[in-house]
C-alpha cells in the first residue's frame, strides 16, 4: 500500500438511492499523470470531492503516502500535499489575480493569523515571482496579475486556478476537465504544461478530461468509470482498443441521440 | 438648514454604517443574517453601563469592557450555540439569531442591567459652530469612529492573513478550504469582530437614546436598510449605504411639512425598493458571477 501515493479501495458514496461511486479501486504513484475518464455522470467529480474530504464516503478507504485521508478534515488536505482545481472554476471571482495565487499559499505562511499576509509572503514570493511571472506568461497573462479574477476569459481562468493550485507545492495535483471550453491552442498549451509540472516539479497528476487526445496523448495510465463502477483500467493504447470502454462512450452517444 | 441637515444626516448614517458592517461581515463569511445583531450590541452596551454605574469603572475601560463583551460574545455565539447547529439550513439560523437576542433581552432583565438613566457621553461639552452649522462633540466622535472602524476593516481585509482569509471564505467556501483555510475558524473571527462592532455601535447610539430594551432595534432596521442600498456584500457599500440613508432620511424630515415629515421611515424604504428595481445589487453590491 505504502508504495503508491494515492491509493483509493472500496471506495462507494451513496446519494440517496443512487450509487455515484461504487467500489472503485485505484492507486496513483508518484510521478503519474493518470487519467480518471468515463462519461457524464460517471463518478469522476464525486471521487475528487471524496478525495478532497468535501464528501464523506458511505464506504471504502483512501490513503496518501501511507496517511488515512479519511482523518483529515477538508482544510488540511492541502498541508499534506493534494490541490485540486474545479469543473466549474473555483477561483475567488472579485479577487485579483494575484491576490487568488497568493491564497494559494496560505497554508505555507505559519505566520500569526493577524499579521501581515503581503509581508510574509514577500520574503517567499521574491523567491517565487520569477516562477509565478513564468507560469503566468506560459499561458499569456504575464500582465494580467492585477486584474479581478472573474474578468478573465473561461479558459484563462482554468490556467490560473491550476496555477493557483501549484502555489501551494503539493505533491499531487488533481485537475477536473482543465481544458473545458478552451480552443484548440489553449489545451495544447495547457498538455504541454501539465507534463512541465510533473517534468520539472516532480507533481504527480490526476486528470479528469473529455477531451480524449489529450488524455491519449499526456497520460501514462487511465482508470475507466462508468456509472460508479471501475470498468476499465490500463495504458493509453490498451484503453483505446477495449471494448467495454468504446461500449460504455458508444452508450453515452446513442443516448445523447435520443434526447 | 441644508448644511445643518446633511451633517445631521451624516451622524446618523455613521452609526447605521458601523452597524451595518459589523452585520455584513457576519454575513459575507457564514450567510448567516445576524437578526440579533440589536439585542447583541445592546447587551454589550449594558455591560459598558454595569462596569461604569455599579462598579465605579471609568468611562474609558467601560466602553472597552463593551468592546471586550462584543468579541467574548460573538466567539460564545458561533463556537457555543450555532457550532452545534451547523446541519440546518442557513435561514433557519436566522430565526436561531433571534432566538438568541431575546434570550439576551432577557439576561440583561434578569441580571438587572435596565437603567432608566440616560448612557454617558465620551465626549462633552459645548458644541462647535462652523458658520451656521451645529456640531455636537459627541457627533465628531461618531465620525471619527466611524472612520477608524473603517480604515480598521479596510486594512484588515486588505493586508492580513485572517482578512484574505475572509474574503476568499466569502468568495468560495470550497476553494477557501481547498486553500488550508479553516472555515469554520474564520466563521468564529467574524462573529467576534462582528459583534466587536456591534458593541462600538452600542456605545455610541446609547447617550442619544434612552437604552432599553428594545432600543438597538431600530438602528439594527435601518442596518439593514443601508446594506441593501449599498449592496449587502460590499463593506464600503455598507458605509456608503448607512451615510445615505442617514442624510436622505435628514433631509426628508426637515423639508416635508409637519404632517408628512414623521414618514421619514416610510419614505427611505420606499426609496429602497426602487433602488432594488433598477440596481438588483445595490449601489455598490457586487454581481453575482458563477463560480460558486
Ligand atoms: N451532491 C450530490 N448530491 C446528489 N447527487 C450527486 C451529487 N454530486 C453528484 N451527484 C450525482 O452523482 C453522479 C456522478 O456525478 P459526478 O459529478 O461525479 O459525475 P462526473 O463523472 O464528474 O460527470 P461529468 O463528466 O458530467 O462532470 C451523477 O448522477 C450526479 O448527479
Ligand atoms: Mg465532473
Amino acid at each position: 500500500m505504502n508504495e503508491h501515493l494515492l491509493a483509493a479501495s472500496g471506495l462507494t458514496k451513496r446519494f440517496g438511492g443512487l450509487t455515484a461511486v461504487d467500489g472503485v479501486e485505484f492507486h496513483v504513484d508518484e510521478g503519474e499523470i493518470v487519467g480518471l475518464i468515463g462519461p457524464n455522470g460517471a463518478g469522476k467529480t464525486t471521487v475528487f470531492n471524496l478525495i478532497s474530504r468535501f464528501l464523506e464516503p458511505t464506504a471504502g478507504a483512501i490513503t496518501f503516502d501511507g496517511v488515512d485521508l479519511l482523518r483529515v478534515p477538508p482544510h488540511k488536505v492541502i498541508g499534506l500535499g493534494i490541490a485540486r482545481t474545479f469543473q466549474n472554476l473555483g477561483l475567488f471571482p472579485y479577487m485579483t489575480v494575484r491576490d487568488n495565487l497568493l491564497v494559494g499559499r496560505h497554508n505555507q505562511f505559519h505566520g500569526w493569523i493577524l499579521s501581515l499576509a503581503v509581508g510574509a509572503g514577500r520574503r517567499e514570493e521574491r523567491a517565487a515571482a520569477a516562477e509565478v511571472g513564468k507560469m503566468l506568461a506560459a499561458f499569456g497573462l504575464g500582465a494580467l496579475g492585477g486584474a479581478p479574477a472573474s474578468m478573465l476569459p473561461y479558459g484563462s481562468q482554468k490556467a490560473v486556478e491550476l496555477i493557483r493550485a501549484l502555489m501551494a507545492k503539493p505533491r499531487l495535483v488533481l485537475l477536473d476537465e482543465p481544458v473545458a471550453g478552451m480552443n484548440a491552442t489553449e489545451t495544447q498549451t495547457m498538455g504541454q504544461f501539465i507534463r512541465r509540472v510533473r517534468e520539472e516539479r516532480g507533481v504527480t497528476v490526476l486528470l479528469v478530461e473529455h477531451d480524449m487526445s489529450l488524455v491519449m496523448e499526456i497520460c501514462d495510465r487511465i482508470v475507466v468509470l462508468d456509472f460508479g463502477r471501475k470498468i476499465a483500467e490500463g495504458t493509453p493504447h490498451e484503453i483505446q482498443t477495449n471494448p467495454r470502454v468504446v461500449e460504455a462512450y458508444l452508450g453515452q452517444e446513442v443516448d445523447r441521440a435520443q434526447v | 438648514m441644508l448644511a445643518q441637515l446633511i451633517v445631521s444626516g451624516l451622524a446618523a448614517g455613521s452609526l447605521y454604517g458601523i452597524m451595518a458592517l459589523g452585520l455584513i461581515l457576519i454575513y459575507k463569511t457564514t450567510h448567516i443574517l445576524n437578526f440579533g445583531q440589536g439585542d447583541m450590541a445592546m447587551f454589550s452596551t449594558f455591560i459598558a453601563l454595569l462596569l461604569f454605574r455599579t462598579y465605579g469603572v471609568p468611562l474609558s475601560a467601560a466602553l472597552g469592557g463593551a468592546l471586550v463583551t462584543g468579541i467574548l460574545l460573538g466567539v460564545v455565539v458561533d463556537r457555543g450555540l450555532l457550532r452545534w447547529a451547523k446541519n440546518a439550513p442557513v435561514t433557519s439560523l436566522f430565526i436561531a439569531t433571534l432566538g438568541i437576542g431575546m434570550i439576551l433581552q432577557a439576561i440583561a432583565l434578569w441580571m438587572g442591567l435596565i437603567d432608566a438613566r440616560p448612557f454617558p457621553y465620551a465626549l462633552r461639552g459645548p458644541p462647535l459652530f462652523i458658520g451656521d452649522v451645529v456640531l455636537r462633540q459627541h457627533d465628531l466622535l461618531v465620525f471619527g469612529v466611524a472612520l477608524a472602524v473603517s480604515l480598521v476593516f479596510f486594512l484588515v481585509f486588505k493586508f492580513t492573513k485572517v482578512g484574505i482569509a475572509m474574503r476568499a471564505t466569502s468568495q468560495n467556501r470550497r476553494a477557501a478550504q481547498l486553500m488550508g483555510i479553516n472555515v469554520g475558524r474564520i466563521g468564529t473571527w467574524s462573529w467576534a469582530l462582528g459583534l466587536g462592532t456591534g458593541a462600538i455601535a452600542g456605545c455610541l447610539v446609547a447617550p442619544i437614546v434612552f437604552l432599553d430594551l428594545t432600543s438597538m432595534v431600530f438602528v439594527m432596521i435601518k442596518a439593514i436598510a443601508a446594506a441593501v442600498l449599498g449592496g449587502f456584500t460590499s463593506l464600503p457599500g455598507a458605509v456608503v449605504g448607512g451615510l445615505l440613508l442617514g442624510v436622505i432620511e435628514n433631509l426628508f424630515s426637515g423639508y416635508m411639512p409637519p404632517a408628512i415629515a414623521p414618514l421619514k421611515t416610510t419614505f427611505v424604504f420606499t426609496l429602497i425598493i426602487l433602488v432594488l428595481v433598477f440596481r438588483p445589487h445595490g449601489l455598490l453590491g457586487e454581481r453575482s458571477v458563477g463560480g460558486h
